[in-house]
């Protein structure tokens, strides 16, 4: 059966509603919506953990990043591939958006504590950007801080000897100032999209 | 009709150069991302277009100690490996072998200090084409994925 046209105008205009509600959601707060990296649903809370950072001083994790978006990563200095990519996609992110940069805390766990040194973890990350954490500890508590963060599983290492290999979570997990995190980045994520997500979760109402 | 010829001879004075130029294995693409710790990765794209395939043996370079082909695997946790590539690399007629971010890449071992826009000669062993030599580009870390050609 045809519609009438009495109809036709009725859905033409429940439409347009529909249109206007909308744009008016977007042009107040950012939502989750708009973010273009793997949406959390539900949001997942903050690990509860205290590494040691570079300069040696314990760095409590939900103390320190209260209130600022943030970025955790867990990753080894000896991966050459996905691991520079991910961080230096972000540092390259905090050069065009300088006013999100400031308050957002990037942190790096060396899951790999027994290679990896503060020193070199400060050497490796100041490559990208010197405002980035590095975070270490004892095999046994990076272990914990990683089981503790949803959505992570402890890093395995394959082979002997010196010559081993680290399979790690490869996700960068992000926090809003709300402490939770919406949103999770896999490898392959663009320029573009850190962009877009960065200032999207700036934004987002506490 | 004389239009025409001309066309012809045009056409066939592409088809030669095409063909003259892209004989054999084709490289394409070659990268470093600037090494930020003991190791880093080349990548780069490899086309056969000689009348069989090819297997990639093994590469070296004087600027590492030594030239491992690895393979990042990421399973459906989200957890990312690497490991050495075991199996033959084959690249077959027409075909490429693609080595990038998150997949294949050449790893360079204990790799020297390099400066972003240096070119590295890097030696590539093959059983069928013997050894080729490609220059590989230091580039941004950032700047080794192709960034509009991946989806999140």
């Amino acid at each position: 059966m045809e519609p009438d046209v009495s109809t036709l105008r009725r859905r033409t205009l429940l439409l347009i509603l529909a249109g206007s509600l909308s744009l008016a959601s977007c042009g107040g707060a950012a939502s989750t919506e708009d973010l273009q990296g793997v949406v959390l649903d539900p949001p997942q809370p903050k690990p509860e953990f205290t590494l040691t950072d570079t300069a040696g001083n314990p760095y409590d994790f939900i103390a320190e990043t209260d209130g600022k978006l943030t970025l955790l990563y867990f990753g080894y200095l000896n991966c050459p591939d996905i691991c520079p990519v991910h961080l230096a996609q972000i540092a390259e992110t905090f050069d065009r958006i300088p006013d999100v940069a400031r308050e957002t805390e990037v942190v790096f766990v060396s899951v790999d504590p027994g290679r990896d040194s503060p020193e070199e973890i400060r050497a490796f990350l100041d490559n990208f950007d010197e405002r980035f954490v590095g975070l270490t500890g004892t095999l046994e508590e990076v272990e914990a801080a990683q089981a503790a963060t949803h959505g992570v599983q402890a890093a395995v290492f394959v082979g002997e000897g010196d010559d081993y290999t680290v399979n790690h979570a490869a996700q960068v997990i992000a926090f809003a100032r709300d402490g939770l995190s919406h949103s999770v980045y896999p490898f392959g994520i663009r320029q573009s999209q850190w962009e877009n997500d960065l200032q999207v979760l700036a934004e987002l109402e506490r | 009709m004389r239009r025409v010829w001309r066309a012809l001879v045009v056409v066939l004075l592409l088809l030669v150069a095409c063909s003259g130029s892209e004989d054999g294995l084709v490289f394409t693409d070659a990268r470093i991302g600037m090494p930020t710790g003991p190791n880093a990765a080349l990548y780069f794209t490899v086309e056969n277009h000689s009348d069989g395939a090819d297997v990639l043996e093994g590469a070296d370079t004087a600027v590492a100690s030594a030239v491992e082909i690895h393979e990042t695997i990421t399973d459906d946790h989200g957890t990312t490996g690497m490991q050495p590539v075991d199996a033959p690399l084959e690249v077959t007629t027409d075909q490429s072998l693609v080595f990038e971010p998150g997949g294949l890449h050449l790893m360079l071992v204990e790799v020297d200090r390099l400066e972003v826009g240096e070119e590295v000669e890097v030696r590539l062993t093959w059983q069928v084409a013997g050894e080729m030599t490609i220059d590989a580009l230091v580039v941004e870390p950032q700047d080794v994925a192709d960034d509009e050609g991946h989806d999140g």
